[in-house]
């Protein structure tokens, strides 16, 4: 699943350096300094590495459909008012009307293991999540997401807004949301998002704030609909060529792309050397995938990018070409990318990629620490030498029954 | 059990104290040290080339730059590690070594903005913290030679009869100072040559392998290793004293 935002390709944004997240999803807070152009994360099962970067994806977006997708990538489908049941984490039974908390504290939180007892094991419901950011021009902005938990509760807590038309129906979401410049006045912005009969969240249209920001879910299966879009946009700027170049020499077995409609939908085409087209979704899914991260990555300028285990579906010879693509167009683009990755393999190739390059990379190590889930920002230089030496850097392998290395 | 070093890099920093060494021969035998005389609990030990990446098995000092860049990425840098303890050899200039040792130290990449590992002014000396830099010059500060040096003086107790014979050995073909053999390329050659007579199932042995193959070749009670044996053992207590 991947999805777009409703920001400029075009606007004058430039890298995230510093990130904060609160009381979203397993982390507490977590504060982050010196991001880079390439962010590669990493951790364990559960240490926060998705959470991480979907809290970066959601604070950059900071619209409804950045809710969706996030719930469409954790298999939650679009918001109801009558759940049903075996959605989310912690649903037994049927779930009443209007209970929105089964749907939203998945999304948003994380159940807590107390470590004591069972019963004071919980959801944490009642504090503030807010994400907030500065950018290489010291431009800060901060979102803050207050959610209602069910019909007869108040979002929690509860900033001052009124759902449009100073209706009072139902305000299942609320986008609390500033931008600061160094010398202006700050911009504020509380968007409600409401929920339409069809189920679906409906946020009324506004004004981006930050950069325009895509996500790429672990799971592949991306939306054909925005590579068609971002493909044909390229075309129309001669900015193609590119990226079928790379395609070319990478997949020798397809000499070009097109987008065709021979029966029926569009679609993405793959120009075979007999000059035969065939659907790309049928030629190979890993290529699909790296053409959609590389379309949004070329197609997107002064963006964020993230992406959820770049490995999957990738034949492990072709990890430095596609890490060597991704890092030149990003700096082609201004792009900055998020990229996580369980793969020693795939991590494996990067220093040869890096190079000279190292404070255009960071690794960012998501874990846990007495419970608590934390983020360990790791210089490109370490991570680089790191991984030179064939150490680990995904997280500690207890259990071992080693005495030297 | 046998125990082994593991060529390529760390798992994690598992340990409050890294020993790091110069190559895998030391490793072995920082190992298997410390197993013999019951401190082997305190260290994770390593050597620069196996944290660095290095190719072949001549790894050595020239590593350790490498090496330190690369610990700040391992699980545990943070949260486990507490001192670095680098040994090194002091070869034939003692005192040129040591201040080799500091400038590798010194030309190691910041561990977090604006902080880099501290530089020890002298040989057992602690610099910095998080993580704090030891220094321990082999065979000891301010003797010339290496690990080896020790080994070829434990072998020879061992078996004089054999370290008397290469010792003739040596000096018949020349193996001496005035042919610009090095102190440390000395002992390196006779305690070869010690092992390799010394040992009939397999004269090719490595002295990287006389512990773990369960040989007798080298012995790890003798006192030419008291010096280092006593101050690892003490560490901690080290650590703890300002």
């Amino acid at each position: 699943m991947h999805t777009s935002s409703s920001g400029s390709t075009r606007g004058g944004f430039l890298m995230i350096e510093t990130f904060d997240i609160t009381d979203f999803r397993c982390f507490e807070h977590v504060h982050l300094e010196g991001l880079a152009r390439i962010n590669v994360v990493t951790g364990q099962n559960g240490s926060g590495k998705s959470a991480l970067l979907e809290a970066l994806y959601v604070a950059a977006n900071a619209t409804a459909a950045s809710i969706q997708n996030i719930a469409a990538m954790r298999s939650q489908g679009p918001v109801q008012l009558n759940l049903a049941q075996g959605i989310g984490l912690m649903l037994v039974g049927a779930i009443p009307a209007g209970n929105l908390a089964a749907y939203f504290d998945p999304l948003f939180r994380s159940y807590k293991v107390s470590g004591q007892t069972k019963a004071e094991d919980k959801i944490e419901t009642s504090k503030q999540i807010s994400f907030s950011y500065k950018d290489s021009e010291q431009i800060s902005y901060r979102l803050s997401i207050a959610y209602q938990s069910s019909v007869d509760q108040t979002p929690v807590p509860v900033p001052l807004v009124r759902a449009p038309g100073g209706q009072a129906g139902i305000v299942p979401v609320i986008f609390d949301r500033e931008k600061k410049t160094p010398l202006g006045p700050p911009e504020h912005m509380a968007t409600p998002v409401t929920t339409a009969p069809t189920g679906q969240l409906q946020q009324p249209v506004t004004r981006s704030f930050g950069p325009a920001t895509f996500i790429f879910g672990a799971n592949m299966d991306y939306v054909e609909l925005d590579s068609i879009a971002w493909f044909s946009q390229l075309k129309e700027r001669n900015e193609a060529d590119k990226l079928i170049s790379w395609v070319q020499k990478e997949f020798p077995f397809i000499t070009g792309l097109e987008v065709l409609a021979p029966s029926g939908p569009t679609g993405l085409y793959a120009v075979m050397p007999d000059g035969a087209r065939r659907r790309l979704t049928s030629v190979s899914s890993g290529i699909y995938k790296i053409i959609s991260i590389l379309l949004a990555a070329v197609h997107t300028h002064n963006g964020i990018i993230v992406i959820d285990e770049i490995e999957n579906g990738i034949f492990y010879g072709k990890y430095p070409a596609v890490w060597r693509v991704l890092y030149d167009f990003a700096k082609a683009t201004g792009n900055q990318i998020f990229v996580s990755s369980h793969s020693s393999e795939c991590l494996a190739a990067l220093p040869d990629v890096i190079g000279d390059a190292t404070k255009d990379f960071c690794l960012l190590r998501t874990e846990r620490d007495n419970g608590d889930c934390i983020v360990r920002h790791i210089s490109g230089v370490a991570m680089k030498a790191a991984l030179r030496g064939g150490n680990e850097i995904r997280g500690a392998v207890y259990g071992l029954d080693r005495v030297a290395e | 059990m046998r125990y082994g070093v593991r060529c390529m890099g760390l798992t994690g920093l598992r340990s409050k104290y890294l020993l790091l060494c110069e190559g895998m021969h030391d490793a072995q035998f920082f190992l298997h040290l410390g197993l013999a005389r019951g401190f082997s609990s305190l260290f994770q030990v390593s050597s620069c080339g196996s944290v660095a990446g290095a190719s072949g098995p001549h790894h050595g000092i020239s590593y350790l730059t490498p090496a330190l860049n690369a610990l700040p990425g391992v699980p545990g840098f943070d949260t486990t590690l507490e001192a670095i303890l680098i040994a090194a050899d002091n070869d034939g200039d003692a005192v040129a070594s040591f201040s080799n040792v500091q400038t590798l130290i010194g030309g190691a990449a910041e561990i977090s903005p604006g902080k880099k590992y501290a530089v020890p002014p002298a040989p057992l000396r602690k610099g910095g913290s998080g993580p704090a830099i030891v220094v321990m010059m082999i065979p000891w500060t301010g003797v010339l030679g290496a690990l080896d040096t020790l080994c070829h003086d434990s072998a020879s107790s061992k078996r004089p009869a054999i370290a008397a014979a290469v010792d003739v050995f040596a000096s018949s073909v020349g193996v001496n100072d005035a042919n610009g053999w090095s102190i440390t390329k000395q002992h390196k050659m006779k305690l070869r040559s010690l092992i390799a007579a010394a040992h009939m199932r397999d004269p090719y042995l490595s002295p990287t392998y006389v512990w773990s193959d369960g040989t007798d070749l080298v012995p790890l009670d003798n006192n030419a290793f008291d010096d280092i044996a006593d101050f690892l053992r003490d560490f901690p207590t080290f650590m703890a004293t300002p």
